[in-house]
């Protein structure tokens, strides 16, 4: 029965995978990165306003051609469920409330008003009125157009509108319940079917479909990799199947176990987690090959001191470092601990009772060369020393997402066509309706050119100093003057009963209202949040403002940081600390040899950092290598044996397929992963062909 | 064959150029009154050009843009920036021209005895609020019912 307790083990939990749907848990989106905060949370919900599901089509050339096109691409658009033209239509009550506060929301064009002939402007307005062509369209409320008029910025052409120096564009909504990663699949995929060469669209959910495709074919191609290195090295030189699946399945079970823990206590999990945590899981690979190669499970029962040294030793650091508040850490150091321990657990205490017996093989030969360990020493001091000195950071978490270089081209055309001025979105929240308009009024009055669609509505305390600036107007004598003057004229007498009466009630608005409005508003806890598109040059002063928050993932990621970094830094000190302390303990006199094994990958990954721009998963994987290592450190100054060896190059090149084939991905925050592990295992390779060692004591 | 070929070139070449003599009957809401008019309209491939009897003014639609010329000067107004007037005269040169296609885009299309009326959409309803058309051979009549109160109709005459 025990000899099949691993695959007993892995049904059980790919089972209860599918039955509580982890798949569902496991997000590809970089944001699950971000700790769980009111920032994340104002971030989602900025992701989820309506305006920010824009499908933008362009086509190429103003002739007659590309407008047939693009007129035959929105017919087959529309019969996409989900998608619907983009309504400019204004509800009534907006159009009533913009009449209403007509002299409030515009701007009063005071030399005219000072300057005003009534009986003249009429005269005029009748003649105009008469004399026009087919239609007329007349202000009531302002007829002789005092306010001044915004120039309309957009450009049309045959119904279309017209993107400079390129085409025609054509703008479609997603409908509001359209929120999850399979309806934004489903529609990408529609739009990608009918698109034609002339014919380029952008919608921002494109990023979340190509960019998870793009990550789960690059994990795929990776798994595919690893499982193949993995293969060929148990298949090919130990020539043990049994050995190879019991293996393989401890670790996907341990893998299983851990995915399973942390989605219960977090309700999704990055995908970057995962792929981190089952590359870590790859470390317990050194605990079976030191029992195997020491003949461990042969025996029924035998307790390899090394191995419980050193998992006891990686486990601690892990524990350690899961003291840290800062999600992405915390996470996969808790999956780190859970899947270490069930697989020591495995190797330490079921592979013995199920027994496997060792092939005897040949590894290598000898090799001659060997350098004196203080050499190792004094050169990765020396390294570290002055690698250390240009280490660059980079906590912007987008820098570890996929590169979508074309998808980026695309929304930068876009951008570029749109917003020339080049502007940044940021939120705005407050604790009532008249507060929020009131904010924006502030953030205007820092940034002129700041624009949000509750530029359309009036705080209480904006109508009040109005109203004081119309009353010292002439517009209350233009009003009296129109009455009197129309009684001698044409027009109907009641014609302009409204006409510059500007004595209306304070605005009072409720949210309901706004939504009918079309403001974008949105109920945020007893909040009200919205926001503001503001010019780069004001966009970190606007930012010092206590109701404004940032949508950068980058100012999150980093604020988040930079108040965890104090506590991170201790946490991985005390963590070298404590590694440096177990390995003296353990190792005495062969202390240098032992702490090269942690001196000198550091050195040989501080020396390649120094020139690249430095992330959180390289210093993270800095701390797994130094995990590693002292897994070495301890076995190979405790027995430098063949049988140690042959267990540290099989857990190194193990290490590798877990951790160094990431250097063969495309997405930056593997790639990472994968240069300082690559790095990492081949300064252990050098340090086990190279380094000349004293006899290691035998005994603990 | 060379006469046919002529012919067939004099042919194609005017297929798209064609001259109506209209009447306007313009109801003016703010003087609850009615102005009429006579004029041509002349429609040549992506432009129409608008003349008033009794009036020196010629107005020039093309590519979105209306020149509108006296004997003193020329000046050109961006349609754009006049919606309501815009779509008249596409309106205008859609119905002249059959176009269906085109008036689905701005329009939800009714056709019940002989009359089709069209429904505005988008940010037309903004603007209009219906409008309605008989046409057989040439066109009886085009009314256009603005939001604001206007009401114009334009009746072909016959030559």
């Amino acid at each position: 029965m025990i000899k099949y307790f691993n695959y007993i083990l892995f049904t059980i939990l790919i089972t209860l995978f599918f039955v509580f749907n982890i798949n569902n848990k496991i997000s590809t989106n970089i944001n699950a990165l971000l700790p769980q905060s009111e920032n994340k949370e104002l971030l989602q919900e900025f992701l989820s306003f309506e305006s920010n599901k824009k499908v933008l089509i362009a086509v190429k050339g103003l002739d007659k051609k590309s407008l047939e096109e693009l007129k035959e691409f929105e017919r087959n658009i529309q019969k996409i469920s989900g998608i619907k033209k983009e309504n400019n239509i204004q509800p009534k009550s907006f159009i009533q409330y913009k009449d209403k506060y007509y002299f409030y929301l515009n701007e009063i064009n005071k030399n005219k008003t000072a300057s005003l002939d009534v009986k003249e402007e009429l005269n005029s307005l009748y003649n105009s009125i008469v004399n026009s062509f087919i239609t007329i369209n007349i202000n009531k409320i302002d007829p002789f157009e005092l306010v001044k008029q915004k120039e309309v910025q957009i450009n049309i052409k045959n119904g279309k509108l017209v993107l400079e120096d390129y085409g025609y564009i054509s703008i479609y909504s997603l409908n509001k319940d359209i929120n999850s990663l399979n309806t934004y699949e489903k529609i990408y995929d529609e739009i990608k079917n009918i698109e034609t060469k002339n014919i380029t669209t952008f919608s921002s959910i494109y990023y979340f479909v190509e960019n998870s495709r793009y990550i789960k074919n690059d994990v795929n191609k990776i798994v595919l990799l690893a499982g193949t290195l993995l293969i060929f090295l148990y298949f090919f030189i130990l020539r043990n199947v049994s050995l190879l699946s019991n293996t393989l399945l401890t670790l996907a079970s341990s893998s299983l176990f851990a995915t399973l823990i942390l989605t219960f206590i977090y309700e999704e999990i990055s995908l970057f987690v995962l792929v981190f945590g089952l590359s870590i899981s790859t470390i317990a690979i050194d605990y079976m090959f030191h029992h195997y190669f020491h003949k461990n499970y042969e025996k029924e029962s035998a307790f390899n001191k090394e191995v419980f040294l050193g998992f006891f030793t990686t486990f601690s650091a892990f524990f350690i470092l899961s003291f840290c508040n800062f999600l992405l850490i915390e996470q996969i150091t808790r999956f780190a601990m859970v899947s270490l321990l069930i697989s020591y657990v495995i190797f330490a205490f079921v592979y013995p009772k199920i027994s496997f017996k060792q092939k005897d093989f040949k590894l290598f030969n000898q090799n001659k060369i060997s350098i004196k360990k203080f050499y190792f020493f004094a050169i990765s001091i020396l390294v570290l020393f002055f690698s250390l000195q240009n280490i660059n950071l980079d906590f912007d978490i987008k820098s570890l997402d996929y590169n979508n270089k074309s998808l980026k081209e695309k929304e930068e055309f876009f951008k570029n066509k749109f917003d020339k001025n080049r502007q940044k979105t940021v939120l705005i929240k407050a604790s009532n309706i008249n507060e929020l308009i009131l904010f924006n009024e502030k953030i205007k009055g820092l940034d002129p050119l700041a624009t949000s669609s509750l530029d359309k509505l009036l705080s209480k305390e904006k109508f009040e100093r109005t109203y004081k600036n119309l009353e010292k107007s002439s517009l209350k004598e233009i009003k009296r003057s129109l009455d009197k003057e129309l009684l001698n004229t044409s027009f109907k007498k009641d014609s302009f009963i409204n006409a510059y009466d500007y004595e209306v009630n304070k605005p009072s608005y409720s949210y309901e209202q706004l939504r009918e409005f079309g403001i974008i508003i949105k109920q945020y806890k007893n909040e009200y949040i919205s926001y503001i598109n503001v010019s780069n040059n004001k966009y970190e002063r606007i930012l010092d403002e206590d109701f404004i928050y940032s949508l950068s993932l980058k100012t999150l990621f980093e604020k988040n940081l930079q108040k965890e970094l104090e506590k991170i830094i201790i946490l991985g000190l005390s963590s070298l600390i404590f590694i440096t302390l177990i390995i003296i303990f353990i190792t005495k006199s062969k202390m240098i040899q032992a702490l090269n094994f942690l001196l000198f990958p550091s050195a040989l990954i501080f020396l390649y950092l120094s020139f690249i721009p430095v992330n959180i998963l390289h210093i993270f994987m800095f701390f797994i290598i130094l995990s590693i290592s002292i897994d070495y450190a301890i076995y190979s100054s405790k027995d430098n044996s063949k049988q140690t060896n042959k267990a540290i190059i099989f857990s190194a090149i193990s290490s590798f397929a877990g951790f160094g084939v990431l250097i063969f991905s495309d997405i930056n925050s593997l790639f990472s992963i994968g240069s300082v592990a690559t790095l990492g295992i081949f300064a252990i390779l050098i340090l086990i062909f190279f380094q000349k060692v004293a006899n290691a004591s035998k005994s603990l | 064959m060379i006469k046919f070929i002529l012919l067939l070139s004099i042919f194609m070449f005017n297929i798209n150029a064609s001259t109506i003599n209209f009447q306007e009957e313009k109801y003016i809401e703010v003087i609850d009154n009615t102005v009429f008019k006579k004029g041509t309209l002349d429609f040549k491939e992506n432009q129409i050009t608008l003349k008033y009897k009794n009036s020196n003014r010629v107005l020039i639609y093309k590519e979105d843009n209306l020149t509108i010329k006296t004997e003193e000067d020329t000046q050109t107004i961006d349609l754009n920036k006049q919606i309501a007037l815009k779509i008249i005269f596409l309106l205008i040169e859609a119905i002249h021209t059959n176009d269906l296609q085109t008036l689905q885009e701005h329009f939800k299309i009714n056709k019940t005895n002989k009359i089709t009326t069209l429904n505005p959409l988008g940010s037309l309803t903004n603007y209009i609020e219906e409008v309605e058309y008989k046409k057989d051979k040439k066109l009886d009549f085009l009314t256009i019912k603005m939001t604001n109160g206007n009401i114009t109709t334009i009746r072909e005459l016959n030559d």
